[in-house]
């Protein structure tokens, strides 16, 4: 062959066939318009396969079933968590998703049956879903083993027979903490066998336990620990996490003993491209961007197109399922309807287990997912993530983009960011995403309405005798915690063998009942298609009123169905499809209200006396109206109202308040309008809410923050307030997609122009029904909360303003005049210096 | 309100109870004499034999007595609710409760005893007759083979009260009743627990209980009182005893009278079966709130109406036994049609085709309502059909036929007469066309054109 011919040896482009993989895709963004959005582009290299043999010694059975799934080698945190717990001590692994933990906790517990037939074992996790699915996997790891124990579901869906086949044949018992505590642990006479023998409680998705549920699944393990040791037994914990900041600290504290750590994965991952996109501005005056649902579809469309099999993360129910549709309409040429598929947690379990069959066998190419993934159910491999906003975490954003990625060859995870202020907050400091710290998960386990909860759960289980604990409550501790809740005659002390006090529960109660681990309860409403007569999906209560109302337009597999009826009392939506071009997101309205002033105080500062104060209030969140959004165009096509019973809560709340006439000294003395120090007001408190989730050690989602007025009405200054995400923003934001929840609607103004009096106050109540103590504890450190939220917003080295701190300053024009002239972070910081706030270092 | 023994007295007479308003004034004063009255009318209940001399040794030393009962009055006066945190009185087994603390061969154990006499009736009903009831024809009201050869003079009726509804660890059996049958007379016996701390011996003496008796009779202990028993006995870490064949009479009771009286309560059962109507019975809703003020106060409060309570319930046990067995029997004419065809359905699937036919007839022949009638018939012809008697099975179809012409399941029948039994095709066409039944008469027309 002549040199001329070998020249040009490359690949010749050829138009008529289209490119394929994701280094096609990259090429044809990097060369187009979206590379110039891309504000991160960064490679994480490969890290090869670490491995080692399968030990030796492990029961022949058990190594027979790996042989009969083509395991040969172990990597080396598997090996690592297996010789830790065949030594007897508690495990947690904390190795990035997809890395084989499951085999962390599965090799020592057949190992163990193998060796020790009538051993038992506990697996507990947080869903219904991933216990189901998890019983699948190990009934065939148990078969190939030729262990003749059952792996058997025991929550609230098991059948009566089955559940005494759990009870006297499950060698391994798969069940969730909420069954735990209600269901098994009061009624441990009848599993009086199976607590005797059981050897290993494995807790799976140990990220999960955070904030308040954290505190309650804590004090659920100190009774069942107690329960175990009862019936003459010390179970040994294995523990598995997604990546948490402080995965052995978390597992002691949950556990109440020190636990070791497998932390270094051996499993081998490929070559990671990580991109943030942000999309475009479209309109430079308003400072409007691009829909990030859109700009996500097209990324997506791109992969799809190139055959990439890809997982797109929405933010809420509705941004799924009109990302679905997009998608769908978008590929029609490409692809075949069924080849994309939603998935969340509205479906029926046949639904999805159908689903997770079809991604397997390939015949579904791209899953448009709310976060029902991220709790590690296995969809098999997938090349690329594409996450339409970002998730609000940084543990978060890396479980979603764990989900894509081979062992070999590359992957891509895209985060498409949108126009609120954490995601521009994120797109402006991209580098975070790589290098920052994920968070810290925390818990407090002697939170003290928590843990009396728990003692009487416990007392009502087993009496308490002189002299015992409570996981580390130490015994003068819970003889006085004994002691009160005598005095409320729920347990009644009386002489025991050997002359110890001893107290036996005394109320007709069966108190698990009265103690929700969750805040968020658990009934759903079945939606019911009126052509068809047939349950299509089921809802959680708190989404149905943003989700469900009359009129709304429910989304369902991209089909369009309108709610004709709700039925509030018996939990049932009777929806009919209809195709709309619009679909429907609620507006709703948040208010915080003083029932009861149990504690009030002045705070004395030099330039001020603030009024902090406790007590009890009701949240009110109601959906007030509905708006019609377009599709494709996003427009407001019209509203309509909701009549819906408001969903009320009544908690404890601390509160500090600014009287009227330290705010107009202030906005005399710094030229500043209401509405600076609204929001510089707002972002104060947003630090107050940080330094108060990390000193309480809970979940951010515990606690509420609202900026309102100390006579209760709070939506005349704070409208923006209101609308904001409502505590369990995560659940709230199923209602709307964030971007369109600030658009349009009911805008009161800032500042209502009548302007009478206001003494604006910074609410922080407990997120959960009847409140866990949190406020309290906040009024008694409500010196320290005030110097420690200036300290925090001092020291933090951003220049206006960060999630870290007082928020996102998220630029928008206030005041009468329309003019922004104050950034939020020296207004926030001219009010500290006017209370005369000192900082603490 | 007056003692339990005075009450038991009264079981089976029917009749207003004494009317006794509390007053507070006065209560002290009367409460004196209730004290007195009650430990007469202890020893009234107490072993019938001695029952003479008692109380002829009771007339004389009455004054002693309550000088004593008196002091122990005014010293439980005195003692106001425990302050928080405050140690419950340890030893009140000379409290006004009936029954007395007795030495068991596992420690002391709180007992209230009654012996009834032969004749003791329950409402209109003896309770001897439960000692009547035969195992054979019991074994298959119950559906349980394995009663036929029980002994049923050993059996051991039991009853407990509780702390809650619940079986889990923290509910309390409190009081634990059983009754059986010595000789002609049944002999009530109550475990009381004065404190938490009296429960290991109280479960050991029950075990013995059961370990003597050849089955155990209870009403919903299958899902309530044995199961919580059981959770006891793990609780104090006593290995339960194993449990002998159990009758659970709520089960009986569903299957017979389910249909004509709806309720399936105890004291249902009692009023419309026993013909017993109890006078100021403790609501069940009040039991355990009546317990725990006792053990935490160490007053016993109305506990005494809790005792009785309990013991009415063995006794009616007892009766309704013998009285759901009795009527099993043979067809009572005076017993409602509803109930003959709830026997009858009870014996076709305890496999007594003979039984179930008697009572489907006596059903059918009632004078109940319509439905009731046509059920019967059509049980009647069923079990015509299996027993291959064609004729009775023609006879009992038709006769439904006459009550309800329109009826397709009549209708039904008839067509699979006709067509299987009588071969009779045409009438089998007759009542398919009746029934519009396509597949079935184009068949029969098939059939009808070959032949």
């Amino acid at each position: 062959m002549s040199v001329e011919a070998r020249a040009f040896g490359g690949k010749r482009r050829l138009p008529w066939t289209k490119g394929r993989g994701i280094e096609s895709v990259l090429a044809g963004w990097s060369s187009g318009s979206v590379g110039r959005q891309l504000v991160l582009d960064e490679t994480l290299p490969a890290r090869p396969s670490q491995a080692v043999e399968v030990p030796g010694d492990l029961d022949p059975a058990v190594r027979g079933a790996l042989h009969e799934r083509g395991i040969t080698e172990l990597y080396t945190h598997q090996a690592r968590s297996l010789e830790l717990a065949r030594a007897g001590k508690d495990v947690v692994i904390a190795t990035p998703t997809a890395s084989g933990k499951s085999l962390c906790y599965n090799l020592p517990v057949l190992d163990r049956l193998a060796r020790e037939p009538s051993a038992r074992a506990l697996y507990l996790f947080p869903t219904k879903a991933l216990s189901r699915d998890q019983e699948h996997a190990l009934r065939g790891f148990l078969g190939d083993a030729g262990l003749p124990h059952g792996a058997i579901t025991f929550d609230g869906d098991t059948p009566g027979d089955a559940r005494r086949a759990a009870r006297e044949r499950a060698g391994v018992l798969l069940s969730n903490p909420d069954m735990l505590h209600a269901g098994v642990l009061p009624h441990h006479a009848s599993w009086a066998r199976f607590f005797a023998s059981l050897r290993y409680v494995v807790l799976d998705e140990l990220h999960t336990y955070r904030g308040v549920f954290g505190s309650h699944l804590a004090n659920v393990m100190r009774r069942l620990q107690r329960i175990a040791r009862f019936h003459g037994a010390d179970p040994q914990f294995i523990l598995a996490s997604a990546t948490i900041g402080n995965p052995a600290e978390h597992a002691s504290r949950i556990v109440g003993r020190p636990v070791e750590l497998v932390g270094e994965s051996g499993a081998p991952t490929g070559e990671r491209r990580v991109l943030v996109y942000n999309p475009p501005v479209i309109n430079p005056e308003l400072g409007v961007r691009a829909s990030y649902l859109k700009s996500a579809v097209r990324l997506t469309a791109d992969l799809v197109r190139a055959e990439v099999p890809t997982l797109v993360f929405g933010q809420s129910r509705n941004g799924v399922e009109v990302m679905l549709k997009y998608l769908r309409d978008r590929l029609a040429k490409d692809v075949g309807h069924d080849a994309i598929h939603a998935y969340r947690g509205g479906y029926l379990p046949k639904q999805r287990r159908a689903i997770e069959q079809n991604l397997r066998d390939g015949a579904i190419k791209c899953v448009v997912a709310t976060n029902a993934l991220e709790l590690g159910i296995d969809i098999g491999s997938l090349d690329a993530v594409v996450c339409a906003g970002y998730p609000g975490t940084l543990a978060g954003t890396w479980q979603r983009f764990g989900r894509a990625g081979r062992r070999e060859g590359s992957s891509l995870s895209v985060l498409v960011t949108s126009s609120a202020p954490l995601d521009q907050y994120v797109a402006s400091s991209p580098r975070s995403l790589m290098s920052a710290g994920v968070e810290h998960a925390r818990i407090d386990p002697q939170n003290v309405e928590i843990l009396l909860q728990h003692l009487k759960c416990a007392a009502f289980e087993l009496p308490f005798e002189e002299g015992d604990g409570f996981g580390d409550v130490s015994q003068e501790e819970l003889e006085d915690a004994l002691g009160f809740l005598t005095s409320h005659h729920v347990v009644n002390p009386s002489p025991g063998p050997a002359g110890k006090t001893v107290w036996h529960w005394a109320s007709d109660s069966y108190p698990a009942n009265g103690v929700s681990l969750r805040a968020v309860g658990w009934d759903n409403f079945v939606i019911i298609d009126l052509d068809s007569d047939k349950i299509i999906a089921e809802m959680d209560w708190r989404s149905t009123h943003t989700m469900l109302h009359e009129q709304a337009i429910y989304q369902h597999a991209a089909r369009q169905y309108q709610v004709e009826r709700l039925d509030y009392e018996n939990h049932k939506a009777y929806v009919r499809e209809v195709k709309p071009d619009y679909y429907t997101t609620a507006m709703t309205h948040t208010k915080v209200t003083v029932l009861e002033e149990d504690e009030a105080a002045e705070l004395r500062l030099p330039g001020a006396t603030l009024e902090p104060g406790m007590g009890d209030v009701t949240v009110i969140q109601r959906v007030v109206g509905y708006k019609k959004i377009k599709f494709h165009t996003h427009e407001n096509s019209g509203y309509g109202d909701v009549h819906l019973p408001e969903m009320q809560m009544h908690t404890t709340s601390f509160w500090l308040t600014f009287p009227e006439r330290w705010v107009n000294e202030l906005m005399a003395a710094h030229m500043l309008e209401r509405a600076d120090v609204v929001d510089g007001l707002r972002g104060i408190l947003a630090a107050m809410k940080t330094v108060a989730v990390t000193g309480l050690m809970v979940d951010p989602r515990d606690l509420g923050s609202t900026l309102g007025d100390r006579s209760g009405d709070g939506e005349a200054f704070s409208p923006r307030g209101l609308m904001q995400p409502p505590p369990h923003s995560g659940k709230a934001r199923d209602g709307a997609p964030p971007q369109l929840r600030s658009a349009g609607g009911a805008h009161r103004g800032v500042l209502s122009s009548g302007g009478g009096g206001f003494d604006p106050t910074l609410f922080l109540y407990d997120a959960i029904p009847g409140g866990v103590g949190l406020a309290s504890r906040l009024m008694d450190e409500r010196d320290s909360l005030l110097r420690r939220t200036r300290t925090l917003i001092d020291g933090c080295g951003c220049t206006s303003g960060c999630p870290a701190c007082i928020g996102p300053d998220v630029g928008v024009p206030t005041g009468e005049t329309g003019v922004r002239r104050h950034g939020r972070s020296d207004v926030a910081k001219k009010i500290f210096d006017h209370l005369g706030v000192p900082a603490v270092h | 309100m007056g003692k339990l023994g005075r009450r038991l007295a009264r079981l089976g007479a029917a009749g207003p109870a004494t009317a006794e308003p509390e007053d507070a004034a006065a209560s002290e004063r009367k409460a004196k004499v209730r004290k007195l009255r009650a430990e007469l009318d202890r020893m009234v209940a107490q072993d019938k034999v001695r029952m003479a001399e008692k109380r002829q040794a009771l007339r004389m030393a009455g004054l002693e007595r309550a000088a004593s009962t008196e002091d122990t009055f005014a010293r439980l006066l005195r003692t106001a609710e425990p302050a928080p945190g405050a140690r419950v009185v340890e030893d009140h087994h000379d409290l006004s409760l009936p029954g007395e603390l007795t030495e068991t061969a596992h420690g002391e154990v709180h007992l209230v005893r009654h012996h009834l006499e032969p004749a003791h009736c329950h409402g209109r009903t003896p309770v001897l007759r439960g000692l009547e009831a035969c195992s054979k024809l019991t074994a298959r009201l119950a559906l349980d083979p394995s009663l036929a050869d029980c002994d049923l003079s050993r059996m051991l009726f039991i009853d407990t009260e509780t702390t809650g509804l619940s079986t889990a660890a923290g509910t309390l059996a409190f009081l634990v009743g059983v009754a059986y049958f010595e000789d002609q007379s049944l002999t009530v016996e109550q475990m009381l627990l004065r404190g938490h701390h009296d429960e290991p011996a109280m479960l050991r003496h029950l075990a013995e209980h059961l370990g003597r008796a050849s089955c155990i009779v209870s009403y919903n202990g299958k899902s309530f009182d044995w199961p919580l028993l059981r959770t006891r006995f793990v609780m104090n870490r006593i290995p339960a005893p194993p449990l002998p064949p159990h009758l659970d009479l709520l089960h009986c009771a569903r299957r017979v009278f389910k249909r004509r009286l709806g309720s399936l309560r105890l004291v249902q059962m009692e009023r419309e079966v026993l013909g017993f109507t109890r006078e100021h019975d403790v609501d069940g809703s009040e039991i355990p709130g009546i317990y725990l003020h006792f053990l935490r106060s160490g007053r016993p409060g109305r506990l005494d109406g809790v005792i009785e309570h309990n013991a009415n319930d063995l006794i009616a046990l007892a009766a309704f036994l013998g009285e759901i067995v009795r009527r099993f029997e043979d067809v009572v004419r005076e017993d409602d049609p509803l109930d003959h065809l709830s026997y009858a359905v009870v014996a076709e699937r305890a496999k007594d085709p003979e039984r179930a036919r008697r009572f489907a007839l006596a059903a059918a022949a009632g004078g109940g309502d319509l439905e009731c009638t046509i059920d019967a018939l059509l049980l009647a012809a069923r079990i015509a059909r299996r027993a291959k008697d064609v004729a009775a099975e023609y006879a009992a179809l038709t006769e439904a036929l006459s009550h309800d012409p329109d009826d397709p399941r009549i209708h039904l029948e008839l067509a699979k007469h006709h067509e299987h039994r009588a071969k009779d095709l045409e009438a089998a066409l007759h009542h398919a066309k009746v029934l519009e039944d396509e597949h079935r008469i184009s068949r029969l027309e098939r059939r009808l054109d070959q032949s």
